[in-house]
């Protein structure tokens, strides 16, 4: 199951989350690469959702700073204690376009851990729909969790269709 | 030449108005796949800016395995931060550089991004190991090749006006000009390597900039056309006595038959 398979898959939240500063812990986005450390997010503010396909399962945690116009949305599978890094939308205030960093392997192929090597590619949407404006950001908390929700398929419907915005 | 590095320079630089400030977007790439940026926020009370990072920068190095818990990585961290004024807020996550006059932000924002390129070469610093082989090879001909003729630096920078802008190695042959050499294990390396060329021909520094690749792909592809078109650029493996005669040439004016 790769990325694209997990969003179009039936998914049962099993926890919302809630908008939290400071340090993210373990349990909500389990990282073994950064030792005994919680996965430090400093400047930003952060929400992590949990869910499930079938027995698998996954979580979605997301950076907001509305300030610097920084956002990210990361998708990852547990495994073990650790997590498999499938995709990340993001929005970058000092080169404002939106893209996402993807790889197309299946789960039990992509390295766990954070770091981008050459399985991770990114890409932009070709035809922006909305909120994909490529220059504007606007996003404040409810945004940034509406867009999570809408552009992973959190609560089941498709807002962005079958290219996921970024073609195939 | 000069407007060539200028233009490659300028055209994928950014300026975007934020709530926070200006964010400013650069060519360079960075290790976690997105162009390196930064933002100015300013002018305070005292006409005085800030420049700082987007407080994603080392926490991507931790998650990525760079332990700044371990003592060396820790100590060469400090000594980055000490060498450009830089500072740290373990809260904020934020690197940055405080009291900047409107004068001096141009030239300060240059250094901030050296800085946050040679922090992101600290995630290569278990790599660096399994690469040293190729490195001290090429190191060893690189000697053996210039015959005595120039004397080799490492870590070191070319003049103390490019002190913020070290080179693996320096090479210095009489009456020529120095050469840089970084050797290329990232693309990292090829951006610190084209804002060394920059800033010498920026500030009239006399120095030739060279990175010698180990194969062709050991970086992304716009890396390498970036540095062929900017740089001397020889790769290693495949062509090891080419390249290193290459580089000779460049140091000592003389070819390496010449030389024999």
């Amino acid at each position: 199951m790769n990325w694209r398979d997990v969003v179009q898959s039936q998914k049962h939240v099993t926890e919302a989350g809630t908008w939290q500063s400071g340090k993210v812990a373990r349990a909500a986005f389990p990282l073994s690469k950064s030792g005994n450390k919680a996965y430090r997010v400093g400047n930003k503010r952060w929400r992590a959702v949990r869910f499930t396909v079938g027995a698998l399962e996954y979580r979605v945690l997301i950076l907001l700073n509305e300030p610097f116009e920084q956002f990210q949305a990361t998708l990852g599978a547990i495994v073990g204690n650790d997590m498999a890094v499938m995709a990340s939308l993001e929005f970058h205030g000092t080169h404002g376009d939106w893209h996402i960093h993807h790889t197309e392997e299946d789960v039990a192929k992509i390295p766990a851990g954070f770091k981008r090597g050459s399985w991770i590619r990114k890409d932009e949407p070709p035809t922006p729909p909305p909120p994909f404006t490529r220059t504007g950001f606007g996003i404040d908390e409810p945004g940034a969790y509406k867009l999570t929700v809408d552009y992973f398929r959190l609560d089941n419907t498709s807002q962005f269709g079958d290219t996921l915005g970024f073609g195939q | 030449m000069k407007e060539e590095l200028c233009k490659a320079f300028c055209t994928d630089l950014t300026v975007r108005d934020v709530p926070a400030g200006l964010a400013v977007g650069t060519g360079f790439m960075g290790v976690a796949g997105d162009q390196i940026g930064f933002y100015l926020v300013g002018p305070d009370s005292l006409g005085l800016w800030r420049i700082l990072d987007d407080g994603n920068t080392v926490p991507y190095l931790e998650a990525s395995g760079a332990d700044l818990g371990v003592q060396t990585r820790k100590e060469t961290f400090d000594d980055l931060l000490e060498e450009y004024g830089a500072t740290y807020d373990d809260d904020s996550t934020e690197l940055s550089v405080d009291n900047v006059k409107r004068a001096d932000l141009a030239a300060a924002a240059m250094k901030f991004v050296a800085l946050l390129l040679r922090i992101q070469d600290m995630l290569f610093m278990t790599r660096e190991r399994a690469e040293s082989t190729w490195v001290e090879e090429a190191t060893r001909d690189l000697t053996v090749g210039l015959q005595g003729r120039a004397r080799i630096e490492e870590n070191a920078h070319v003049s103390s006006a490019l002190s913020d802008y070290p080179a693996d190695l320096v090479i210095r042959g009489e009456n020529r000009a120095p050469v840089a050499l970084f050797f290329g294990v990232s693309d990292v390396k090829v951006y610190e390597a084209l804002l060394l060329r920059f800033t010498a021909l920026r500030k009239a520094e006399p120095c030739e900039v060279v990175v010698l690749f180990e194969k062709y792909n050991s970086v992304t592809r716009k890396a390498r056309q970036r540095a062929d078109n900017n740089l001397i650029a020889p790769t290693y493996r495949g062509g090891e006595h080419e390249a290193i005669a290459r580089i000779v040439e460049v140091a000592t004016g003389q070819s390496q038959a010449a030389m024999h």
